[in-house]
């Protein structure tokens, strides 16, 4: 059946183009095939319009490709619908530690056809091997020594230093397909665009000295727009990026998105002396137990958020709490696109120890909203979040969320601990997601895997969908249990394991 | 470090051209001058084939220069085409250094010396400054994309096609007929255009 140009009309990325009409029934006709093939190979999960047309464009290219999508659209989910399109082969993810739980809940979450092993398992057909590139460092034999069919570099931007051993190590590994993952707008900083692009397709863009002259200097230095033009077009066949707003009539208006991280060490450590001291002196009887049962939990959820929360300490920071790390690359590509975003906690050490962090890595002073400040301070900060004059990330204590904040600017909400009702944090997502919001608002909510924040997640589920008036805070749950029944709640869990 | 001028060794054959490395006598005060109109008073520069055009502003008095580069001999031409058979596959526009010093070895002039390009401009006199100034903005083009330094020197009956054509499977939004829009083409505009 011959279609109408108005049938066919959608605009190609450079603007100037449309599909033909058999081009368009052939991309249609494939885009069900894969459809068909995912689902055959064992994908559970539905993807999106962008998310099928993202995985087959990642199919066409030749080896390797950077997927640089915006936070909240997907990009471990295409990435996994890629593995499963090369079957008959063990495939590996390099990623920060703060994710690689994220990882393996995904791939069990929407691949049956996948299995997510870890660094000491044995890769086989149709595992994914989740490591981190701590572990690239240290013992990159296991990791170089084989044939991988898909391998996976999570926020590549980690390791975009050609001179690092991580990078040079990671060019070593030899897989059928060589994929880069960054939400960071790469187009953006030519030099890592270019570490990336020779990461997943060697050679694709001359050598870093000859990218330097025909690229960098003439765009940086003189704003060559012929070397930028032959830029843009050179890297459509490397990079993908879908930013929100692009793909927002796909998105529903309100996404939560739950993010698991990885516990460090010192965490463990940490959680497990106070679980330890606790049950050891004893939690007591009465009105006692109710003071030492919510001392015990808050305590967890401080060693939950980070070490230096629970230790009083101003620092260090990083590398210490995989929840923080997490929101540390998170606000790395929000600071980088400047869409606006929220980032709740319900402490206040906690909310100082995020604007310090951000204070000193990007120079930035963002603003921490919190129920101690004066109402003239707090209108300020208000104002200038929406206006777009202050910085594109605000801190906000829950607490000081309730009221009739408007922070409309916002696209993305970031609780970084979970309360108990899931009433309060709506209530404070909703500062973003309101009237006036006219573009698609992602929540995500971040929790330490194994920990009592799995159980405040639970939690959340089973509540709601309740009327709220039906909600009672969560601690009461708690406190009616018996001392075994709560430590089989609070002990680490097999996903917080070492 | 990456030099404003002549950062590939196509752009440093045209530069050799503009800035003698042998200087004999007083020294070239023009160079100076049309260093800084390229860096900053050089707009809208094309190359079709073998002319350059550019619009040049200096003293707040604007012109537009043509430059018609000379083409190879035929000898040099068939040195070049033998080269670039061997040369193997391109990625965006560029040739490898290698090969301008193998081409300048086998006798190949790469560039034009300055007084063989023929210049016009659209109005009053022309100055060499301005021709220098072009000939500058063109060596940091060059420097961009050095298969333009084969590109300015090939006769253009040799030329590749310039016509554009849009990509297999895409139809240029210039070529879309409103008229046509909602209809549904027959068979006859199909064949029409499966043989564009």
């Amino acid at each position: 059946m011959p279609l109408p140009v108005a049938g066919h009309c959608a605009l190609t990325p450079d603007g100037a183009h449309v599909l033909t009409a058999e081009a368009t029934t052939d991309r249609l006709r494939s885009a069900l095939t894969l459809t068909d093939s995912l689902a055959v190979a064992g994908l559970t999960a539905t993807l999106r319009g962008y998310q099928l047309a993202g995985v087959q464009w990642l199919l066409d290219r030749d080896g390797g490709a950077v997927l640089a999508d915006d936070m909240g659209l997907g990009k471990t989910l295409q990435a996994i619908a890629l593995m499963l399109c090369h079957p008959k082969a063990a495939h590996l993810v390099i990623c920060p530690t703060s994710v690689s739980a994220n990882w393996a809940r995904e791939i069990a979450r929407h691949a049956s056809g996948l299995r997510a092993v870890g660094d000491h398992d044995e890769a086989a057909l149709g595992t994914v091997t989740v490591t981190t590139y701590a572990r690239l460092r240290r013992d990159p034999d296991r990791l170089t020594g084989r044939l991988w069919g898909v391998v996976a570099f999570d926020e590549a931007q980690q390791i975009k230093n050609p001179r690092t051993l991580a990078y040079r190590t990671a060019k070593t590994i030899s897989a059928h397909y060589r994929l880069a993952i960054t939400g960071t707008p790469v187009e953006n900083q030519l030099g890592d665009l270019w570490a990336l692009g020779d990461l997943v397709r060697p050679g694709l863009l001359g050598t870093r000295r000859r990218f330097r002259d025909r690229y960098i200097v003439p765009i940086q230095r003189r704003g060559s727009p012929t070397a930028a033009h032959r830029l843009a077009a050179h890297t459509r066949d490397l990079v993908l990026r879908r930013t929100k707003t692009e793909v927002a009539p796909e998105l529903p208006a309100r996404h939560v998105i739950d993010v698991a991280c990885a516990i460090t060490s010192e965490q463990r450590r940490l959680y497990e002396a106070a679980l330890a001291e606790a049950f050891d002196t004893g939690l007591g009887a009465g009105s006692a137990r109710r003071t030492s049962v919510l001392a015990l939990l808050t305590r967890l959820k401080q060693v939950c958020n980070h070490p230096a929360q629970v230790l009083g300490q101003d620092g260090p920071l990083t590398e210490r709490s995989g929840k923080f790390d997490r929101l540390a690359d998170m606000l790395d590509e929000i600071i980088d696109t400047g869409a606006g975003c929220l980032v709740f906690t319900q402490y206040t050490a906690m909310g100082r120890l995020l604007t310090a962090d951000l204070a000193d890595r990007h120079g930035l002073a963002v603003p921490f909203l919190h129920g101690g400040l004066r109402p003239a301070n707090r209108d300020r900060i208000v104002d200038e979040f929406q206006s777009g004059k202050g910085p594109n990330v605000l801190v906000v204590s829950l607490r000081a969320a309730g009221f009739g904040l408007n922070l409309t600017r916002a696209t993305s909400v970031i609780h970084y601990d979970r309360w108990w009702n899931p009433a309060v944090e709506d209530q404070a997502s909703d500062r973003a997601h309101r009237i006036g919001q006219n573009q698609p608002v992602t929540i995500y909510t971040l929790r330490t895997a194994g920990t009592i924040e799995d159980h405040i997640a639970t939690m959340h589920e089973r509540k709601r969908g309740l009327a709220d008036a039906a909600l009672t805070g969560g601690e009461a749950d708690l406190l009616a249990l018996g001392d075994e029944e709560l430590y089989g709640i609070l002990r680490l869990g097999p996903e917080a394991a070492r | 470090m990456t030099r404003e001028f002549g950062a590939t060794a196509w752009g440093r054959a045209w530069l050799k051209q503009i800035e003698p490395v042998l200087i004999t006598g007083a020294p070239d005060r023009d160079l100076p001058r049309a260093r800084a109109l390229a860096r900053h008073a050089i707009t809208d520069l094309t190359i079709t084939g073998r002319r350059v055009t550019a619009s040049i502003t200096d003293r707040s008095h604007g012109q537009t220069l043509a430059l018609d580069i000379p083409a190879w001999s035929g000898d040099e031409q068939r040195t070049v085409e033998r080269a670039l058979t061997s040369t193997g596959s391109l990625h965006a526009g560029d040739l490898p250094d290698r090969l301008a010093t193998d081409l300048t070895a086998a006798g190949v002039r790469i560039a034009p010396r300055i007084e063989e390009i023929a210049a016009a401009g659209d109005t009053g006199r022309i100055e060499r400054r301005h021709v220098l100034a072009v000939c500058y903005a063109l060596v940091q083009r060059i420097d961009e994309e050095p298969v333009l330094a084969v590109r300015l020197r090939t006769p253009s009956e040799t030329s590749p096609s310039t016509v554009k054509s849009s990509p297999a499977g895409l139809l240029a939004l210039t070529d879309i007929d409103p008229k046509t829009f909602y209809l549904v083409p027959t068979v006859r505009d199909r064949r029409n255009a499966a043989s564009r």
